[in-house]
């Protein structure tokens, strides 16, 4: 919640009262400050972690949409690197938490301890845990026990911690951005669909090509990363989400959203054949919330008020990937889930124009 | 591949701000209407097409409806196109979805769809040039069925209607004359009038011509069934004849062999040596000719044949082989005439030695030769006697004749003349006309009642030199058999 203040002024945009069909949409000089803000943070991350910059797009579009990220790759790609960096140039408060078997709930949401005043009085304190912070990285989540496990998901999903009957919000924004081994799964407890339906996103994170390896090895020394330039102050922050509520979704991309989703069920009508062989549930309804938040944020990214087809198929993949649930057959045949969505993409026409199967509109 | 594009140059389309937009949409609903009518009547019309060239085939070949009432299905392409234009304003998209793909094409990231929701402000001017997408249609199969078929309709309407028709392929049915044919043969071959070889031949003629009957020229079937039919006939005509001879030859030998047995007492040695010696004579050519006739007889009485001296039981035994021989020879003259072969109309009742003849008393016989026997020999005494000429009484009247005998001689009518008397007798001939109709050849077929052309008269009838008649607009092919009984009746004197 630093703000260092020294060249960006940026104004939150007014609130329209007017009805929404009235509204006008961001206009450029309301759009504008928003855009450079976001675009000298994408540069400070691709400064300071080398060779990601599609996943800097897609970390900073889940937080512009205030959701949580889960990243999975394996040990030593950066995850732990981009959280803390992204951490520290939003100038937000952020804690790590490495899960491990015997972690407990109170490990993380906070216990009460019995304490003593100098009046000789003993009341029951409230000592926060780590969950009480603006990020929180949840390294290899999938080692914690179920039970701690559904502490954290709980939170997240309501952005409160209940204890003893007492409710405490946790600050905002609040983000869990949570790492996961996909290898070296002995111990773990992998997260089950309904919890991971609570991720915005789920990044895969990759090794780095050799000239990002050499790029680091270069200029890098031990590998330690730069510090960010600058630090987006809070209400800075706080415009960048609401200039990003005013993203317009025009009807067609709902519409668009709402079919892409359908079909990942395999009784949709519009489901592939590829869906109806190999997919045994679909993307739940929070999928379709989600990938509008996320396709407005990634519109934002791209410097326009509106939202199109194209944001809403990048943000198609993360937002689903992790949400549909492969049948036995997918898995002996080969078939992942990025894949089956690459392949609905591009067979489902966002129009929706149906046109004879002779007559094409070239594209 | 053929493909068809409305826009074969993407040029931009500038628009004013607002209007501009639904301008551009609707110019490219403009155009995908255009392809969707054209691509629906395309596939409208070759159907239409295919089902109008089957219709006028249908209908040439069943009811020869003229190729102009056909033409009529044209009018039903021009339907296709009022269809083609309904079914592609179905097709269309709606607005929205235009302006979504437009906005796709021009990658407006949303705006465009906005404008159509919200007032874009200042990102009016973003959207300034809009450029449509071209349509590509596939069309190659489309144009090619389209031209298939209006060929196939070009075809239906000018094949020629033998084609049409299916006449050429059409064979005549003689399958009934050649079932009378047929049972004749057998009728011939199992009174062996015919040989078992002979009829094979001719059942083997009679199966060929079945099999090769066609329709295109029925008069030359017909004329080969009327040839077949008279070898039959003919054969059957020289058995009728043969079968007369040798009842004549057998009823001599009865009639003196009955004359003997009643009178042998009246003649004197000579006479009855005489008597005897024709009567051998008589039965050994009776025999040659008649197998079944030998066989009637003991070798006794075939000796005493020989030898000219058969007693009165011999020929007792002698009459009665003669008349059992008549009565075989006179069941087969029936048979012959009952199958109507028998052409000459012989009637074996009229022949001599026939059912009539055997009322015949021969115990005049005897006393006829004696009286006689000064003026002709025994054979024809004989001879004369069965033609009815011999006083049978001695006395009285002739029993028999027209030319011989007193005037108060009973009047014996006998059957009417035969066929070498007369140059043409009457003869009831098989229906021609409907026949005739049936198997002719078809040359044509109209759906009205043919034109007279008055300058152009037909020849009626068949005679050389007829003159010319009126014009008729029905005329038949006269078959041969017709032709042959109408020459026979001009020709007689």
């Amino acid at each position: 919640m630093i703000g260092d203040g020294r060249s960006f002024l940026f104004r939150p945009p007014t609130t329209d009262h007017r009805p929404p069909t009235m509204q006008t949409i961001l206009q450029p000089e309301e759009i504008n400050p928003a855009i450079e803000l976001a675009n000298r943070i994408l540069t400070q991350l691709d400064r300071i972690l080398l060779g990601r910059a599609d996943l800097h797009r897609l970390v900073l579009t889940g937080i512009l949409s205030r959701g949580h990220i889960l990243l999975e790759g394996l040990p030593g790609v950066g995850k732990t690197a981009l959280v803390k960096t992204l951490g520290d140039l939003l100038g937000l408060q952020f804690k790590r938490v490495q899960f491990t078997p015997d972690l407990m709930p109170s490990d993380i949401l906070g216990s009460h301890i019995l304490q003593g005043d100098g009046d000789g009085r003993r009341s029951m304190e409230f000592h926060a845990g780590p969950v009480f912070t603006n990020l929180l990285l949840a390294d290899e989540i999938n080692r914690a026990s179920p039970k701690t496990q559904s502490a954290l998901l709980e939170a997240m999903q309501e952005r409160s911690v209940t204890l003893l009957g007492v409710t405490r919000q946790l600050p905002d924004p609040f983000f869990v951005l949570a790492s996961q081994n996909p290898i070296e799964l002995e111990g773990t407890y992998p997260l089950p669909e309904a919890q991971l339906d609570r991720f915005l996103f789920k990044l895969n994170v990759g090794g780095s090509d050799v000239d990002t390896l050499d790029q680091i090895i270069s200029t890098r020394r031990r590998g330690e990363a730069p510090q960010p330039e600058f630090v987006v102050s809070a209400d800075e922050l706080r415009g960048l989400f609401a200039v990003m509520d005013r993203v317009y979704l025009p009807k067609p991309v709902s519409r668009y959203v709402s079919r892409l989703v359908a079909a990942t069920h395999a009784d949709s009508p519009e489901a592939t054949d590829e869906v109806k062989t190999y997919v045994s549930y679909g993307a739940s309804p929070r999928a379709a919330i989600a990938m509008a938040e996320a396709a407005r944020a990634f519109a934002l990214l791209a410097g326009r008020p509106t939202v199109g087809f194209e944001d809403v198929k990048a943000v198609a993949a993360p937002a689903l990937n992790h949400r549909l649930v492969l049948n036995y057959k997918a898995k002996f045949d080969g078939v992942d889930a990025h894949g089956l969505i690459a392949r609905l993409l591009s067979q489902l026409d966002e129009t929706g124009i149906k046109l004879p199967r002779d007559v094409e509109i070239e594209k | 591949m053929k493909t068809t594009s409305l826009s074969p140059n993407i040029e931009p389309t500038t628009n004013s701000a607002g209007t501009g937009h639904d301008e551009s949409i609707r110019l490219f609903l403009r155009k995908l209407t255009m392809l969707l009518t054209l691509k629906n009547w395309l596939m409208m019309a070759t159907l239409w097409c295919f089902g109008w060239g089957i219709v006028a085939l249908s209908l040439r070949a069943t009811v020869a409806t003229p190729r102009k009432a056909l033409l009529f299905g044209i009018v039903g392409i021009l339907v296709a196109a009022v269809v083609a234009v309904w079914r592609a304003s179905k097709q269309l998209p709606s607005h929205a979805a235009v302006r979504s793909l437009l906005d796709r094409q021009n990658e407006s990231g949303g705006l465009l769809m906005t404008a159509g929701e919200q007032p874009l402000g200042d990102w009016e001017d973003k959207l300034s040039a809009i450029q449509l997408p071209r349509l590509r249609w596939r069309s190659a199969r489309a144009w090619g069925l389209m031209a298939l078929s209006v060929s196939f309709v070009a075809i239906c309407l000018l094949l020629p209607i033998k084609y049409v028709s299916g006449i050429a392929g059409r064979s005549l049915n003689v399958g009934k004359e050649a079932e009378n044919i047929a049972a004749q043969i057998e009728m011939l071959k199992e009174s062996q009038i015919v040989t078992e070889a002979k009829a094979e031949e001719l059942n083997d003629k009679l199966d060929q011509l079945v099999a090769e009957a066609a329709g295109e020229d029925p008069a030359k079937t017909w004329e080969a069934l009327d040839h077949l039919a008279n070898s039959v006939e003919k054969a059957a005509q020289d058995a009728v004849a043969d079968a007369a001879g040798k009842q004549e030859q057998l009823d001599k030998a009865e009639a003196l062999a009955e004359g003997l047995m009643a009178g042998s007492d009246q003649m004197d040695a000579q006479l009855m040596t005489e008597a005897m010696q024709t009567l051998s004579t008589m039965m050994q050519g009776a025999m040659a000719n008649n197998e079944a006739l030998a066989s009637q007889l003991s070798p006794e009485t075939q000796e005493a044949i020989k030898n000219g001296s058969l007693n009165s039981e011999q020929l007792k035994e002698v009459a009665n082989a003669l008349s059992q021989s008549k009565q075989k020879l006179n069941q087969q003259l029936s048979k012959l005439n009952q199958s109507g072969m028998n052409r000459g109309n012989i009637n074996p009742n009229s022949l001599k030695g026939g059912a009539s003849a055997n009322k015949r008393d021969n115990s005049g016989l005897s006393k006829f030769l004696k009286d006689n026997a000064q003026k002709m020999s025994v054979a024809d005494a004989v001879g004369q006697w069965c033609d009815g000429n011999g006083d049978k009484s001695g006395n009285g009247p002739g029993r028999g004749g027209v030319s011989r005998g007193r005037g108060d001689a009973a009047m014996t009518w006998t059957e009417g003349s035969d066929e070498k008397n007369a140059k043409f007798q009457e003869k009831a001939l098989p229906p021609g006309s409907v026949a005739g109709l049936q198997d002719s050849q078809l040359v044509g077929l109209s759906a009205s009642a043919p034109e007279v052309q008055k300058g152009n008269l037909s020849a009626h009838g068949v005679l050389n030199n007829a003159a010319k008649g009126g014009g008729s607009a029905y005329t038949q092919t006269v078959l041969p058999k017709h032709k042959n009984t109408v020459q026979k009746y001009f020709d007689r004197k």
